[in-house]
């Protein structure tokens, strides 16, 4: 196991309290009414493929993948379709969905697995099962498949990174998913090298989950290369993949430009259940935190259940929360109320105090540099922020906009609290140049 | 709450720093709170009606100026710490007229002509001490009080070390200052006798040195001086709490006291005799520390990326030596960085804050 040491430039470094936990996910109850939204993924929602009465089972395909970068959408629960509605996700957009009032028996809940003999697949068989069981790589809401086949036309894979390094606050599940289903991963990790035949391939570890880093490494299974292990201390963003790979190529372990695949562990456990055991993307596990949160715990959650029920099952809110969001406090998305669904894409939900918010009015740039120092891609946010405000959108991809990636670091360390990321998410979306 | 397609809620990211710009500012003022209560124990309580009257006007000028461009800024603190600032500067015994005006001027006709906290390219307090100085020269210098532990009573006028040595040589400078004050009868503090002794006989003695009587009470701040400047050694203490902090940027202070230290001491007195200057008592004598603190450590008026701000604090430094060997005031450090501030943007564009922007690099 080797140490690496962070991306060079930028960067928080925050210390949040440390949340204890337990030591396993534990089952969430199933959900009386499921609300399923028919856009779990980057690209178009999928089209409903059931109709108000219809009866389902679990695993049923509810809805079909339209064009690119769109996904299969499996009923989680068995039961009736109530109707078809819509529902407002975290982030504000509303998308079609459809609300399964849970009855009748599971098919797989409970039942013996029956094993596919995945080995003797060859590797478009494997990313077709992938791509009909419906799984998202959560990181960025792109389908797996369509990861891996956009992967697979631009060149051959030189690297597969496994990141278990998260962001902030810190999220357990991937550690958890290492160390408690080690062989369901062993085996995700074969299946994907299958498909990308990488030359070599490595695990990042959080340097608070040293012991779980040095249990990992030269872990190996029947197909692909030995995984080593690295370890990197906490800073924000150092989960994103262009740090990660800053930081990989600063140790010289890697060559700047190596084609790298970035995995979550918890995904490549989906991959293994998706391609033995058949099993489409139903549930997630997902970390239940935040301040005004009285438990904070790991939770396994069927998609579509309401965030308000994984609250109510966390002994409820110890004070009222000032913020509801989802998937990280610093690049997250702000939920509009409670009864926004658990999708492929959840990992985090959080329930934060005023204390951890810190809201203060917006005031006037007094020009003290935080956002240029906390910036990891080392841009200038206060320049890009005059361009924003002087509404000269088009000069501000070639100022630096291109390489934002939205971590919201500048915005959190701006003592006059302006929405930087916000801004620029904006302007991203007005001037489509400007995305990478 | 069913309209299509616009996003309702705010975006990323949902947590912040703790530091907030009111609390920058509240910590800068607070941080200048002790100098200002030993002022007020040296000089008499008048010091604190100067204060006041200096913070007032400023509260009230920001007050107004929100009125007019209906924008609420008085909570983040920067009206308060300009008036601390120019109230700072001010002699004990001065007219109240004196800083009401200055901290009115500095609010109302730098900063928000400009725009506000943020918008004025130079800083309001500088300003508004520099308007002061060259309008009632004459209600500063008949502003300047003995201090209590010196003369036994309240509000005895007297003239400041370096007004007194701009007097007395003329203009310009004398290589061993503090030689020249005692010569001249210039008081000396039981206690700096004291200290001095009990220094030469433990710690300079030993090691071959003598330290002259006079630095103590000049440290202190037991001479006539400005509200704020006197004590030295507090302002010290202040700036490296804050710079511990964060909330100064250590590189154009650092290299301000570099080159007006160094410059200082190189050149000496008047037969141009090279090191034989008197560094520690041009740095503890008139405005150069809390000047060098708390108006380069202003991010508004001072340039951004470090290379720029240290170049930023070596020509505040130089300057600030030359006016006060050649210039026509006593102390000329409000006109070094005022002279400076003009220079910010062009600091700024040879000196790009971020790395990456200086490489121009687009992927």
């Amino acid at each position: 196991m080797k140490r690496l040491r962070n991306f060079r430039t930028g960067g928080l470094a925050i210390a949040g309290a440390p949340v204890r936990l337990a030591e396993e996910a534990r089952n969430a109850y199933l959900p009386a009414i499921a609300t399923i939204p028919l856009r779990q993924h980057l690209g178009p929602a999928a089209r409903c493929v059931v109709k108000s009465g219809d009866r389902v089972e679990e695993g049923q395909a509810i809805g079909r993948a339209e064009g690119r970068d769109s996904a299969d959408v499996h009923s989680p629960v068995p039961g009736v379709v109530r109707r078809v509605s819509r529902v407002r996700l975290a982030g504000g957009l509303e998308c079609e969905a459809v609300e399964i009032a849970l009855s009748g028996a599971f098919t797989r809940l409970g039942k013996p697995k029956r094993l596919s003999p995945w080995r003797s697949m060859p590797r478009h068989e494997i990313v077709r099962t992938i791509r009909e069981r419906g799984l998202v790589r959560a990181s960025d809401g792109r389908p797996l498949a369509d990861a891996l086949s956009v992967f697979e036309d631009e060149g051959p894979c030189e690297l597969v990174v496994i990141t278990a390094v998260t962001g902030e606050p810190r999220n357990p599940i991937e550690a958890l998913t290492l160390s408690r289903r080690r062989e369901a991963v062993i085996e995700g990790f074969e299946m994907l090298c299958r498909v990308l035949s990488p030359l070599s391939a490595l695990a990042v570890f959080d340097a608070e989950d040293l012991g779980l880093a040095a249990s990992w490494d030269g872990a190996k299974g029947a197909e692909g290369p030995p995984i080593q292990a690295y370890s990197v201390p906490r800073r924000y963003p150092q989960h994103l993949p262009g740090q990660l790979a800053a930081a990989l190529a600063e140790a010289k372990v890697t060559a700047a430009a190596t084609r790298t695949f970035f995995i979550q562990p918890s995904l490549l456990a989906e991959v293994y259940e998706a391609v033995a055991e058949g099993k489409p993307s139903l549930e997630r596990c997902v970390l239940v935190a935040g301040g005004a949160v009285k438990t904070p715990s790991v939770l396994k959650v069927r998609i579509g259940t309401s965030i308000g029920a994984l609250f109510e099952e966390c002994g409820g809110f110890r004070i009222p929360p000032q913020r509801v969001v989802l998937n990280g406090a610093l690049d997250g998305l702000a939920c509009a109320d409670l009864d926004v669904p658990v999708t492929k894409t959840t990992d985090m939900v959080l329930a934060l105090t005023a204390e951890e918010t810190r809201t203060r009015p917006e005031r006037a740039c007094i020009r003290c540099g935080a956002c240029v120092d906390a910036c990891p891609e080392g841009l200038d946010p206060m320049r890009l922020h005059k361009l924003y405000g002087s509404r000269r959108l088009s000069e501000m991809p070639a100022a630096g906009l291109s390489d934002c990636t939205l971590c919201g670091a500048c915005a959190y360390a701006c003592p006059s609290r302006i929405p930087l990321a916000q801004s620029f998410s904006i302007a991203r979306a007005r001037s489509p140049e400007a995305s990478r | 709450m069913r309209r299509h397609g616009y996003p309702i809620v705010s975006a990323a990211p949902f947590a912040h720093a703790a530091r907030s710009t009111a609390s920058l500012c509240f910590a800068a003022a607070a941080a200048l709170a002790p100098a200002f209560a030993w002022s007020a124990w040296i000089f008499g309580p008048r010091v604190m009606l100067v204060a006041i009257v200096s913070i007032g006007s400023a509260l009230a000028s920001e007050g107004l100026a929100n009125l007019l461009v209906r924008r609420f800024t008085l909570g983040d603190g920067s009206a308060l710490l300009s008036g601390l600032i120019v109230a700072a500067a001010m002699p004990p015994g001065v007219a109240l007229h004196v800083p009401f005006l200055s901290s009115a001027f500095a609010m109302l006709a730098v900063k928000w002509t400009f725009g506000g906290l943020g918008g004025n390219w130079m800083n309001p307090a500088l300003a508004g001490i520099a308007f002061a100085q060259v309008n009632w020269r004459g209600e500063l210098l008949g502003g300047w009080t003995m201090p209590r532990i010196l003369s036994g009573v309240d509000g005895l006028s007297a003239s400041t070390p370096l007004g007194y040595l701009a007097d007395a040589t003329g203009g310009s400078r004398v290589a061993m200052p503090l030689e020249v004050l005692k010569k001249a009868g210039y008081p000396v503090s039981a206690f700096d006798g004291k200290v001095t002794s009990f220094l030469n006989d433990h710690v300079f003695g030993p090691l071959g040195a003598e330290l002259p009587g006079g630095y103590v009470d000049l440290a202190l701040g037991f001479r006539p001086g400005a509200i704020g400047e006197v004590a030295g050694i507090l302002l010290l203490a202040a700036s490296v709490f804050l710079i511990a902090r964060k909330v100064l940027r250590w590189e154009a202070p650092f290299a301000a006291f570099l080159v007006f230290g160094l410059a200082s001491r190189l050149s000496g007195g008047t037969d141009g005799e090279l090191l034989s200057g008197d560094a520690l008592f041009a740095v503890f004598s008139g405005g150069f520390i809390m000047t060098a603190f708390f108006a380069l450590g202003d991010p508004v008026t001072t340039p951004v990326s470090r290379p720029a701000l240290a170049l930023f604090g070596a020509g505040t430094g130089a300057l600030a030596f030359v006016f006060r060997r050649w210039g026509a005031q006593p102390d000329g450090v409000a006109f070094a960085v005022l002279m400076m501030n003009a220079l910010v943007p062009l600091l700024d564009k040879a000196f790009p804050p971020a790395g990456r922007a200086r490489e121009g690099r687009t992927r």
